[in-house]
């Protein structure tokens, strides 16, 4: 924990600290609903505002590793439709039952917003080593985590939400996939940012002197 | 999918969806594969770019390094070689003996030796003038590639023109410099190596920009060959002429005329940062 703490020295850092302390708070208050009461609207209500503060603080943290400032703003407000489409879910839905549609659009969403800060990666940030980065296995672990879950959301459609047998395989993806994201979660937390010093790199070749020379021709 | 294994539930797992997923994640590692590949591949390719111009940078300050040197070992020999010889001269004339020779014979001697000094005066001042030309100090760029053609033209051998269409705002001292030694390093090498019958210079200002055009009848270079000599260990000159010309932040550009009968040498050179300081100082 203090190992964690003392790494955060970023707004996206802080950022993620936040998204993982209301993930365990809520993924803790889930199992106890769900494991230990057996109070399952209660359950569903949790998971439901899990996915919307997952989708809010995925989304700021997002905003603050993008550069063009269009898919920043973009990123920021799409917060709202995405609440809006939770509620109207929830108010629409039958009986009590996990957001598949909310968590379908989330995946999407994340997937194609992760491919374009992939991009944005290759195509500007090109001097910067990926693989030491933090912004860069952050996101490596949440594409994982949505492409992963991502054919068990559509999947989740086509079944009635009584069916035992996809709630097994449900149970055993998601929690494969989500390991796996927390396991690279954890390695990203080790990373540092090397993006000051190569800045100043940059600097000193472009701040070339040339006085030296024009000395020696003169 | 590990999990899905050891739970033994494996067979209960639709096999679309293990299918889908497991495609999902097959298809995101290979985007981060080739995500750190690209990078990689991209870095090394930066970095084989920045040794070459960091080869071509030092090549660039060996060549002006040797060149200093050169002119050091001209400027020497030129001392010892010519000034020693004449003031040793001098001195001979000069000697203790004088006082017992008659008077004529005194007088002579010192008119001869006052021949010398005088001698060894005008040769000081051409290795003074080869270093920092006085009509460049004091009249400007115009008025030293001008006296330079003069000369040039008063040597019978070649006949050269120059023309200067607008030179209203002129250079810093320092630019007006690195212009001349460039053009005099041209003019050095279409004496030595295009048996040239003419060489012509005109000059013109285009925005805030002047250009400088050299064209003469003999034997060139296009722009290619330029290159090539340049980043190669030859070409003394031509890596003075382009230090000079990256100095300035300015263009060079070598060509064949369309006509095949003249080549050409087009010199560009920004002035933008000389109008300021002209403003500046009015």
């Amino acid at each position: 924990m203090l190992f964690f703490i003392k790494r955060i020295t970023t707004k996206d850092r802080r950022v993620f600290f936040l998204y993982t302390i209301i993930t365990s708070i809520l993924i803790s208050l889930a199992f106890y609903d769900n494991v230990i009461v057996i109070n399952k609207p209660s359950y569903y209500i949790i998971a439901r505002i899990h996915t919307i503060i997952e989708f809010t603080l995925i989304s700021i943290l997002f905003s603050f590793f993008i550069n063009n400032q269009l898919i920043k703003k973009l990123v920021i407000i799409s917060i709202i439709p995405f609440i809006l489409i939770c509620i109207f879910d929830y108010y629409f839905s039958k009986i009590p039952t996990i957001a598949y549609t909310p968590l379908f659009i989330e995946c999407l969403f994340f997937l194609l917003l992760i491919l374009y800060f992939f991009y944005e990666k290759i195509s500007q940030d090109i001097n910067e080593p990926l693989l030491s980065t933090f912004n860069f296995w952050i996101a490596v672990a949440f594409i994982i985590n949505f492409a992963g879950n991502f054919v068990l959301f559509i999947w989740s459609k086509s079944v009635t939400v009584r069916d035992q047998e996809f709630k097994d395989n449900y149970l055993i993806i998601y929690a494969s996939v989500t390991i796996l994201k927390n396991i690279l979660l954890c390695y990203a937390i080790t990373r540092r940012d090397q993006k000051k010093q190569f800045m100043e790199t940059d600097l000193d070749d472009k701040n070339i002197n040339y006085t030296p020379h024009l000395n020696n021709l003169n | 999918m590990f999990l899905l294994l050891i739970s033994g539930s494996f067979l209960a797992v639709p096999i679309l969806l293990f299918v889908g997923t497991f495609g999902m994640l097959l298809l995101t590692f290979s985007i981060i594969y080739f995500l750190v590949y690209h990078q990689k591949k991209i870095k090394s390719k930066n970095a084989a770019l920045r040794k070459l111009e960091d080869e071509k940078q030092q090549i660039m300050v060996r060549a002006s390094i040797k060149f200093q040197e050169e002119e050091r070992n001209r400027i020497a020999a030129d001392l010892h070689d010519d000034a020693g010889p004449l003031l040793a001269t001098v001195r001979l004339y000069l000697n203790e003996n004088m006082v017992n020779l008659d008077k004529p014979t005194m007088i002579q001697n010192i008119m001869a030796a006052r021949g010398i000094v005088d001698e060894a005066i005008m040769l000081i001042r051409n290795i003074s003038h080869s270093l920092m030309p006085p009509t460049l100090k004091n009249f400007g760029l115009e008025s030293a590639i001008t006296d330079l053609f003069n000369k040039i033209n008063g040597s019978g051998n070649l006949n050269a023109s120059v023309r200067f269409h607008d030179y209203r705002i002129r250079l810093t001292t320092d630019q007006e410099l690195l212009v001349f030694r460039i053009v005099q390093e041209l003019i050095n090498n279409t004496i030595k190596h295009s048996n040239a019958g003419f060489i012509h210079l005109t000059q013109h200002v285009s925005g805030r920009k002047m250009y400088i055009r050299l064209h003469h009848d003999g034997t060139g270079l296009t722009q290619s060959e330029y290159e090539r000599l340049n980043d190669s260990a030859l070409g003394l000159g031509l890596k003075n002429i382009s230090t000079r010309i990256k100095v300035l932040k300015g263009n060079i550009h070598y060509e064949l005329d369309s006509s095949h009968t003249y080549y050409k040498v087009n010199v560009e050179i920004p002035m933008e940062k000389v109008i300021k300081d002209v403003k500046m100082g009015v």
